[in-house]
């Protein structure tokens, strides 16, 4: 089953200055299709388009042209929503909360019974190894935790499509050690994800297939499953234009 | 509904640990305070000074509380992509709004009926016999805060920087306590030959008028408030902020993130 297709996707970026506007073409007549239960990374370099897909997917840009689809459903969609776990690359919160505090936010916006919350909310605090500072406030938290409150809020309602951006960007070694166990748990779990990086080894660790992106177009798509030579090379090699 | 009610509690809890909700907290109660100190300058009329000083001091911080609570809390949740994180769970943009609105509302009104809670205790002291228009002066500085605090959130919403919404909040504040000498404006460039009537008359409907809502002026003067005039105060007020929150709605509804 497909879990996300999108149709001449396209996005144009217009920056309106006093006289004059600038345009940027992020993403141009992107046409990809996503198999449900995969990891699909899309690959490319800053500026490729990539954050762009993911935040068209869920609604935060709205696209200059074309479709995109989610479960069938055209996208944007409220319904969706529940359904898609987003975690963006610099997860942003507002610091005043404690990290029990935002879970529960998040968990009454996504409709959850107080019970069911408060079940949902312990068992991602201990997924993301932050029980022990439910208390403290964000702001009092390190980057590399606010990277787990980010992972912890995209785990709460549990996601069937996990849309991560850049997941392991600013993490130390274990950090991205435990982001790349945790990704790969998720699709034991049978879980769709789309993650965008533009570090190829991570890529390669933990997707089925890889999408590279260049200057908004999607160059090719590669299975990873028997590819013959080193997707290091066939990246930079099409971003590069030698392919 | 649920989303909206989330959403301002939400609102309510940030709002009450910021530490500028308590400054300006303190602070309004040390003005109310040391209006006793200004009241004996005029011995005669105690209470009415403790009154004038006391309400104006309410509405002022009141005020200053809920520009502060629309810029800082939606224009900062912007500036910081917070606000991305709650727009990719089921929540429409009009409850997001509406529900920032409501938390601020609520946090203003508790503001209010503390800081109005001081001053009565302080005219109570002073033997103060109780005039049941100082309720509705309250009820009428809350419903200047419902307006303004749609404003701020409108303008928040428009403007790029936090300080230019404030500055232009505060330029509305006073603008909508001078409507009406737009009216006398009018009146004098006619006389002079100049006719901008259309124009003037634009903004005189556009601008909030606060002045229509000045109900503390009443308050220990014999001239009756009539009760079709509260009516059609409150329905003002309440189609004002309605139509700005409305319109925030819209541009929210438009904005990419």
């Amino acid at each position: 089953m497909v879990a996300i297709r999108t149709e001449n996707l396209t996005k144009i970026y217009i920056r309106k200055h006093l006289f004059t506007s600038k345009k940027t073409n992020a993403l141009e007549s992107l046409n990809l299709e996503i198999e449900d239960r995969k990891v699909f990374g899309l690959l490319g370099l800053n500026g490729s388009g990539k954050t762009t897909l993911l935040k068209l997917l869920v609604g935060l840009l709205f696209p200059t042209g074309g479709f995109a689809y989610i479960f069938g459903q055209r996208v944007p969609h409220l319904s969706l929503l529940s359904r898609i776990g987003y975690l963006p690359e610099f997860p942003c919160f507002l610091m005043y909360l404690t990290a029990s505090e935002i879970l529960h936010f998040y968990g009454k916006l996504c409709g959850f019974s107080m019970k069911e919350r408060q079940k949902r909310v312990e068992e991602t605090l201990d997924l993301v190894d932050i029980r022990e500072n439910r208390n403290d406030r964000l702001a009092d938290f390190s980057k590399g935790m606010l990277e787990r409150i980010g992972l912890a809020q995209v785990l709460l309602h549990d996601p069937e499509l996990l849309l991560l951006d850049e997941p392991t960007s600013g993490l130390d070694p274990l950090g991205v050690k435990k982001m790349r166990q945790t990704i790969l748990r998720l699709r034991e779990e049978g879980k769709t994800i789309l993650l965008s990086s533009h570090l190829v080894t991570e890529v390669e660790r933990v997707c089925d297939r890889v999408g590279i992106l260049h200057k908004g177009e999607l160059k090719r798509v590669v299975e990873m499953k028997g590819l013959e030579g080193r997707l290091e090379d066939l990246f930079t090699d099409t971003v590069s234009g030698n392919v | 509904m649920k989303k909206i009610f989330a959403i301002a509690e939400y609102t309510v809890k940030e709002n009450i640990r910021h530490r500028i909700f308590y400054t300006i907290f303190i602070f309004a109660l040390v003005v109310i305070v040391s209006s006793v100190i200004f009241s004996m300058l005029s011995p005669e009329e105690e209470t009415r000074v403790i009154l004038d000083i006391g309400l104006g001091a309410i509405e002022i911080f009141a005020f200053l509380s809920a520009i502060f609570a629309a810029v800082g809390l939606v224009l900062g949740e912007i500036e910081n992509k917070s606000v991305s994180l709650i727009l990719v769970r089921p929540v429409r943009r009009f409850e997001y709004i509406w529900g920032r609105y409501s938390g601020i509302l609520s946090i203003s009104l508790f503001n209010i009926l503390l800081m109005s809670s001081g001053l009565l205790f302080l005219l109570f002291i002073k033997g103060w016999k109780f005039d049941f228009r100082f309720l509705l002066a309250v009820a009428f500085i809350f419903l200047k805060v419902v307006i303004i605090s749609a404003l701020a959130i409108l303008i928040s919403l428009i403007s790029t920087s936090a300080i230019s919404s404030i500055s232009a909040t505060f330029f509305l504040w006073v603008l909508g306590h001078v409507t009406d000498h737009l009216k006398y404006l009018n009146h004098v460039l006619l006389e002079k030959g100049v006719k901008i009537t259309i124009f003037l008359k634009a903004i005189y409907y556009l601008l909030p008028n606060f002045q229509y809502l000045n109900v503390k002026d009443y308050i220990g003067y014999p001239n009756p408030l009539a009760g079709t005039t509260i009516f059609w105060q409150v329905t003002y007020s309440l189609v004002y902020a309605s139509a700005a929150t409305w319109l925030s709605v819209l541009v929210f509804s438009r904005k990419e993130f």
